[in-house]
């Protein structure tokens, strides 16, 4: 499957090749026939190769628009199964996550679900954290973090399961950060009963150090952590789902951002492979963003469960 | 409307010409009261076409838009632009390669480079397939840096909030250093 695939990237090598084996045998009106026949099987190559990147960037950006991540997560074991080597993958992986950021933030903040408040302020430490992650990666092996990163997620897994449904409401009583930042908010559930949620902000003063780590992870494993963010948003800040989410994938973009210009000077940039992948991911974020819109809050937490709990055990998978 | 008990109490022992005549008195004090509704609601109506009036007359830039609004704006512009870039960079080179299996390398100092160069090739009127498409990745990284600068702006010029303000200009400086970073 593998090499069928390079072969098909090659297209225009082999092509060339066939071409100068067959004019040797055959004459012109033959030839001409089987340039025809040559030309046609490339196209159905190409579309057939670009169909399957589009594919998987459709369902990367449909399942990060839904759950707050990115999409990376997906992209990147998907394009390393593909035979794609593993930097381009990270690459154009970051580019997908600054894509399905956009094009996700665009509906939600439409919606008035994101909090714009809560993520720019979180927004301050998460890209410090990043440009520091980037900085000690050439420092730090990779492997223990990985591992100590699945962890965590397992652990915050486990929490959130025993959790449950039991939040209903959350009017948090807010320590003085939180109220001299007015990081409170309402959004209304398009969904029957239609409810206006209400929800205050706790412990934002630990929340900004938080998303700092979550930051380094990023910087350092070149991901987007925003599995560490939902957590952080929900578990710590105590936020609903649905605004867990959508604030998280408002954060991711900038996070992205800060840490792709690294990929310019290396030249992992593969605008070839990373344009399809960026538009399977945007209309996929399209899709996932309006479902996420019209999704009851126990849904968007059950999807959210196992995303993450995929995510802790290939992190730990990665570690090991 | 009355029910058959109050209507019994209404016309008891009255003469069916006394019946007849509260009943017209009934009418014409309903139809009056109609009467008054529907000047009542061409009057509303007619405000809410003059506030209309009123309201396409102001400036679209005069309008306010809440931040979200502006913010989805943003997003969408961008993402839209960059689609559009990309969508013509992959047509061009489809109609000269006839294949979509675009292969090359970017090799660049650091993201300030790669919008300079960029931009001194558009503004030149180059539109190969490659130079379409790195527009398109241009305007994608560029989007958020947009999006924040507005958020700044924004919460200073329109909701008043410094606060808010300097957050977004301070996550605006360390990202166009994070930039720089190779």
């Amino acid at each position: 499957m593998i090499n069928f695939l390079v072969v098909m990237l090659n297209t225009r090598q082999s092509k060339v090749k066939r071409l100068q084996s067959i004019s040797l045998f055959v004459t012109f009106e033959d030839t001409f026939f089987y340039f025809c026949i040559d030309i046609l099987f490339c196209i159905l190559y190409t579309i057939y190769n670009m169909t399957i990147i589009f594919l998987i960037s459709l369902f990367a950006g449909f399942i990060g628009a839904l759950s707050g991540m990115g999409g990376g997560i997906i992209i990147v074991p998907a394009l390393v199964l593909l035979g794609i080597n593993i930097k381009y993958a990270i690459a154009a992986s970051m580019l997908s996550v600054i894509a399905t950021s956009c094009s996700a933030t665009a509906a939600y903040a439409k919606e008035k679900i994101v909090n714009i408040k809560i993520g720019s302020y979180l927004q301050m430490f998460t890209i410090l954290g990043a440009i520091v992650g980037a900085t000690l990666t050439l420092k730090m092996s990779e492997k223990p973090l990985s591992l100590m990163f699945g962890l965590i997620l397992l652990t915050s897994w486990i929490t959130l399961l025993k959790k449950g449904t039991s939040v209903t409401h959350y009017d948090n009583q807010g320590g003085a950060v939180d109220n001299f930042l007015e990081l409170n908010g309402c959004y209304e559930e398009k969904v029957p009963p239609f409810r206006v949620i209400n929800y205050k902000t706790r412990y934002a003063v630990l929340g900004g150090p938080f998303m700092f780590l979550a930051g380094v992870v990023a910087g350092l494993l070149g991901v987007g952590a925003g599995a560490l963010k939902v957590l952080i948003l929900d578990l710590l800040m105590g936020l609903p789902p649905k605004v867990s989410t959508t604030t998280s994938n408002y954060i991711i973009g900038i996070t992205a951002l800060a840490g792709s210009s690294v990929f310019f000077a290396s030249g992992y940039l593969k605008p070839g492979l990373a344009v399809p992948i960026i538009l399977g991911v945007i209309a996929g974020s399209w899709i996932g963003s309006k479902l996420l819109v019209r999704m009851v809050e126990e849904a968007v937490r059950k999807l959210f469960l196992i995303i993450l709990l995929v995510i802790s055990l290939e992190m730990i998978w990665r570690g090991i | 409307m009355p029910t058959n008990d109050e209507l019994n109490i209404k016309f008891q022992g009255k003469t069916d010409d006394q019946c007849v005549s509260i009943i017209s008195d009934d009418i014409r004090e309903h139809k009056d009261a109609i009467t008054k509704l529907n000047d009542d609601i061409k009057k509303h109506q007619q405000a809410i076409i003059t506030l209309q009036k009123r309201l396409a007359a102001v400036p679209i830039a005069k309008r306010r838009i809440s931040l979200e609004g502006t913010i989805s704006l943003v997003y969408k512009t961008g993402v839209s632009l960059s689609l559009f870039f990309f969508l013509a960079g992959m047509l061009r080179f489809y109609i000269k390669h006839q294949s979509l299996s675009v292969d090359y390398n970017m090799f660049y100092k650091d993201f300030y480079q790669f919008t300079e160069k960029e931009m001194q090739l558009l503004s030149l009127g180059h539109f190969r397939s490659e130079i379409l498409l790195n527009a398109g990745l241009m305007i994608l990284l560029i989007t958020p840096m947009v999006q924040t600068l507005t958020t700044g702006i924004y919460m200073i010029s329109v909701n008043k909030n410094w606060k808010y303000g300097v957050i977004s200009l301070f996550v605006l400086v360390i990202l166009a250093i994070s930039l720089l970073l190779h």
